[in-house]
């Protein structure tokens, strides 16, 4: 198949595509309105390294740069679920706890579930992130929530944030990072000689990111005109279709005498209906029976005129 | 006379006729060949519109043309042009009737001859190969400058290749541009097998007038 047969092949289906295209974006239009709305909660930490550069501010500052692009995929990667689901499963003990008025309940400083994290969360910290009360984020939600990190460029910031379907959860999850990073390191048994600082924790979103209806529109559209300007070309292979008329001497080897277009005939000067009759030879008395039929054998055989 | 299915002589809608009158004529060259039988592979692909345009071109310019309705199956010319379907072709050769008694004549297209099918025949495809339409044939070309021979679908009937068994006698395929490709291979193939000699191809509804406006 030849450049210019794939263009005349896409040209000929040129209808199939689009309308095949526009089913795409109402698809895509369709999708993007159902899909549930989601909140995005972001916020802001420090890491700093207090290791053996802390005297040289440049070397101090690279390191934690370093340092926060290594937590950047940590958290993208989702491997702080684990520690956030813990953070928010003490929170709702001591929640329970607290609701049973119970003398003992736990204060974040004991975890059963995971002995290395002897930790849990500082006392006051349940109740600044808004994990107890009416808090709708379960340690089983946890895994609904998507984070994503980012490195403040030149600085050694880390920008984290997490979406939700419930802007409660997003802001939860997004304000629990800090500590589960901690808790991360601590487990994983890392040296712990960076410091991580919460520089602006994340508030309850107030509307749903966008839906990105544009975005998928455009995708749509591309990826619409390519399946389908395929699916034409694959139907054209499978056409019983005749070739083009200047590869049709080519492929049948006999030569194309002329082409006709779709003609627009025109009426006759003269020939119409008010026009002279045409002039026959034949008298029309002649005395031949219309009805009548001949075998064909008998032209075969000379014509023999019947008695 | 039906004007719908003739082309005006003088617009540009007779062009491709004339290139094809011409292509024919450069194919033809320095043989023997008046007759030229209109056939393709399907119905409905326009035989009839092509062999009588063919033929009132020609007419303007090769005196005289003669066109007959060769299809006695499902005839056409007859409709097109408001003539009588009988007397004609079966007529003359099954009464032995001199052709000039059945033709019209069209003063005003050129002087076209016009012979029509005729009467219905119970088993037509016996009748083209025949002698009798070899007599008759060999008359028209005597005395015309072009037989147009408007014939049945190959793939339908075996007519097209009797009338190009004569002597003198030529196919000029009518191809459909939304026809099938295997109809087209399947009816050279049987031009082939037949030894008629294809003269070529006439694609027929490629596209729309460009010289319209010219």
């Amino acid at each position: 198949m030849t450049a210019g047969s794939v263009y005349r092949a896409l040209w000929r289906h040129k209808l199939f595509i689009l309308v095949l295209t526009a089913a795409f974006v109402a698809a895509a239009v369709y999708v993007t309105v159902q899909q549930d709305r989601e909140y995005e909660a972001a916020m802001l930490m420090r890491v700093q390294e207090r290791g053996p550069n802390a005297g040289n501010a440049s070397a101090a500052l690279q390191a934690s740069q370093d340092l926060a692009q290594t937590y950047a995929k940590i958290i993208g990667a989702g491997a702080l679920k684990g520690e956030i689901r813990t953070f928010v499963a003490q929170c709702s003990r001591r929640r329970t706890a607290a609701t049973q008025n119970r003398p003992g309940a736990p204060t974040g400083q004991s975890n059963s579930q995971s002995p290395k994290n002897a930790t849990g969360p500082p006392a006051g910290s349940c109740e600044s992130l808004g994990v107890t009360g009416n808090s709708r984020l379960s340690p089983r939600r946890v895994s609904e929530v998507s984070l994503s990190a980012s490195p403040v460029q030149d600085l050694d910031l880390l920008s984290i944030s997490a979406r939700s379907k419930d802007p409660t959860n997003a802001r939860i999850a997004a304000n629990a990072v800090p500590w589960a990073l901690r808790a991360f390191i601590r487990n994983t048994g890392s040296a712990t000689t960076e410091k991580i600082i919460t520089v602006k924790a994340a508030t309850t979103p107030s509307a749903p990111v966008s839906r990105h209806l544009a975005l998928n529109i455009v995708i749509a559209i591309m990826l619409g005109l390519i399946f389908n300007g395929a699916l034409a070309l694959v139907l054209e292979l499978f056409r019983d279709r005749l070739p083009e008329p200047d590869e049709l001497e080519r492929a049948l080897g006999h030569p194309v005498l002329a082409t006709v277009p779709s003609l627009r005939l025109h009426p006759l000067p003269g020939t119409g209906p008010t026009s002279e009759e045409p002039v026959s030879v034949f008298a029309g008395e002649q005395s031949l029976d219309e009805e009548r039929t001949v075998h064909a054998q008998e032209i075969r055989e000379g014509g023999n005129r019947e008695a | 006379m039906n004007p719908r299915f003739l082309v005006e002589p003088d617009s540009a809608s007779a062009e491709p006729f004339r290139a094809l009158r011409l292509a024919i004529e450069a194919r033809i060259g320095s043989r023997e060949t008046k007759g030229l039988v209109f056939t393709s592979p399907d119905p409905r692909d326009g035989r009839s519109t092509m062999s009588a345009n063919f033929a009132l071109v020609a007419a303007h310019v090769q005196r005289p043309v003669l066109l007959i309705d060769a299809d006695m199956r499902n005839p056409a010319l007859h409709t097109m042009l408001d003539l009588p379907r009988s007397p004609g072709l079966v007529e003359v050769l099954r009464d032995r009737l001199d052709p000039w008694e059945v033709t019209h004549t069209f003063p005003s297209l050129g002087g076209l001859h016009v012979i029509t099918a005729g009467s219905p025949l119970p088993r037509p495809g016996d009748v083209a190969a025949s002698p009798a339409m070899g007599q008759l044939l060999e008359k028209a070309y005597a005395e015309c400058e072009a037989v147009v021979l408007d014939s049945p679908p190959v793939l339908n009937a075996a007519d097209a290749s009797g009338l190009a068994s004569h002597r003198g006698t030529e196919v000029v395929m009518i191809v459909n541009r939304s026809g099938k490709r295997r109809h087209l291979i399947s009816a050279l193939r049987e031009m082939a097998v037949t030894e008629a000699n294809v003269l070529g191809l006439v694609v027929n509804r490629e596209g729309t007038l460009a010289a319209d406006r010219y």
